[in-house]
């Protein structure tokens, strides 16, 4: 049970980064990543040995989230607010113009290919990971993840694939 | 002439994200070599994919939160050895004679319940109904604890409600109404839960006291006779049947919680029994 407990912890700032990017108000984001331990340590039972723990979180984390912006309309997380930082540049070095390229990009794109590539690229989940995570298919992960770099690509014009086909 | 390369883009990205086993891996990198394009390709997709990355990193070098840690370890604790012992534990001094009290109270009441944890679905052991009482114990504390009570399903939202406990439950689930005992209900909250699934009823007296009905898929023996638990400030009283369990919870000197366990346990055997 420790070593259980000590690798839930472990994954506590990946949960806040999540909470973050889903919340984008930090104090928020850190009241789901609370109501997301209370419910892990719960079921801890649950979780199988050998399986991704980040990913079962993940799956509470945005259930906690879902379950949260059903009942306070007012935290609409669809609605990018330049005043919050979401997943901001680093701070506390001089960010880069192609870094902060990025992240302009990142925030243009549609909120479910910013989402896949949230879990896929930046937390490295596996597809069949980000599929339970999101309740998709993995042909779901797969083809909104290739639009997703498709998109991110066109809008920085660093890589561009030849073409998006994909099922 | 060029080899005509056999890499397409679903390929291309399978590659990039570490999806294919080690012989298909070799392969794809031995067409890689022998496409330029290609590889050119591959690497600016690694360079946005490594610049994604960079985004939030000062988060993860972020102190973690104390009350985060805290949580963690309080609840992890309430998990071991029972929620009162964990407070005790979590203040650092010696346990006092209530808190030990309070703990082999809940822990005698639920050896006394033979039977209750019997092999079931859910694995009904002692510990994890006595983890989620004392969650539930706890969820009711905090949502109580408001002057304003906001429910995420309200009173004048019974149709909503009732679709949504069917969905829970795959089962209809009444809730009782404790009028002659001087609660009305003000909403409704309910847990998806990954191991229990639970709904739970809010009712509010004139003098302003809380109380709150649990219902939980359970599929041990029965017991029909409601049990008395504490957990800290909040008493409990439980029972079991007809494929759920079932707990009345509130708080508060003046609260005499026996009337209200008996009249709900009444309604949902009599409701339970129309139905079978």
């Amino acid at each position: 049970m420790d070593d259980v407990i000590s690798s839930i912890e472990r994954e506590i700032p990946r949960l806040r980064r999540y909470a973050r990017y889903l919340a984008r108000d930090i104090d928020f984001a850190d009241d789901l990543v609370q109501e997301c331990l209370v419910r892990a340590v719960a079921n801890v039972g649950n979780w199988q040995r050998g399986t991704n723990m980040r990913a079962w979180l993940f799956v509470i984390l945005r259930n906690v989230y879902i379950n949260e912006i059903r009942r306070a309309s007012s935290r609409n997380h669809s609605t990018l607010d330049p005043n919050h930082p979401g997943l901001a540049m680093p701070g506390g070095q001089e960010a880069r113009v192609e870094l902060r390229e990025v992240q302009d990009a990142f925030e243009r794109l549609p909120e479910d290919q910013r989402e896949i590539l949230m879990l896929v690229v930046i937390e490295q989940l596996r597809y069949e990971e980000a599929a339970t995570v999101l309740d998709i298919p993995i042909g779901t992960v797969r083809s909104r993840l290739a639009r997703a770099r498709v998109a991110l690509g066109e809008l920085l014009k660093i890589g561009r694939p030849r073409s998006a086909k994909v099922r | 002439m060029a080899r005509r390369s056999s890499l397409n883009d679903e390929l291309l990205l399978d590659y990039l994200d570490e999806n294919l086993d080690q012989d298909r891996r070799a392969e794809v990198a031995a067409l890689l070599q022998r496409d330029p394009e290609k590889a050119a390709e591959l690497s600016a997709l690694r360079l946005q994919d490594d610049a994604l990355r960079s985004l939030g990193s000062d988060i993860l070098a972020e102190p973690v939160p104390d009350r985060l840690r805290d949580l963690l370890h309080r609840r992890t604790e309430a998990r071991t050895h029972g929620p009162a012992v964990a407070r005790g534990l979590r203040r650092g001094r010696a346990l006092g004679p209530w808190v030990n009290m309070a703990a082999a109270l809940f822990i005698f009441v639920l050896g006394a319940l033979s039977g209750w944890f019997g092999r079931s679905g859910l694995e009904d052991t002692k510990s994890e109904l006595q983890a989620f009482l004392g969650d539930s114990a706890s969820g009711f504390a905090y949502y109580t604890s408001f002057d304003t009570f906001t429910p995420e399903f309200s009173p004048d939202q019974d149709d909503r409600l009732t679709a949504a406990l069917e969905r829970l439950f795959s089962r209809a689930i009444p809730r009782p109404d404790f009028g002659e005992q001087g609660f009305k209900y003000v909403g409704a909250r309910l847990s998806p839960g990954m191991q229990r699934r639970a709904g739970y009823f809010f009712y509010e007296g004139a003098d302003g006291t809380r109380i709150s009905v649990v219902v939980w898929p359970s599929d041990g023996p029965a017991n029909p006779v409601p049990v008395a638990g504490q957990f800290n400030d909040v008493s409990t009283r439980f029972w079991s049947g007809h494929g759920l369990g079932f707990a009345v919870m509130g708080s508060g000197e003046n609260l005499s919680l026996d009337p209200v366990a008996e009249s709900a346990a009444r309604y949902y055997q009599s409701k339970f029994a129309q139905q079978n």
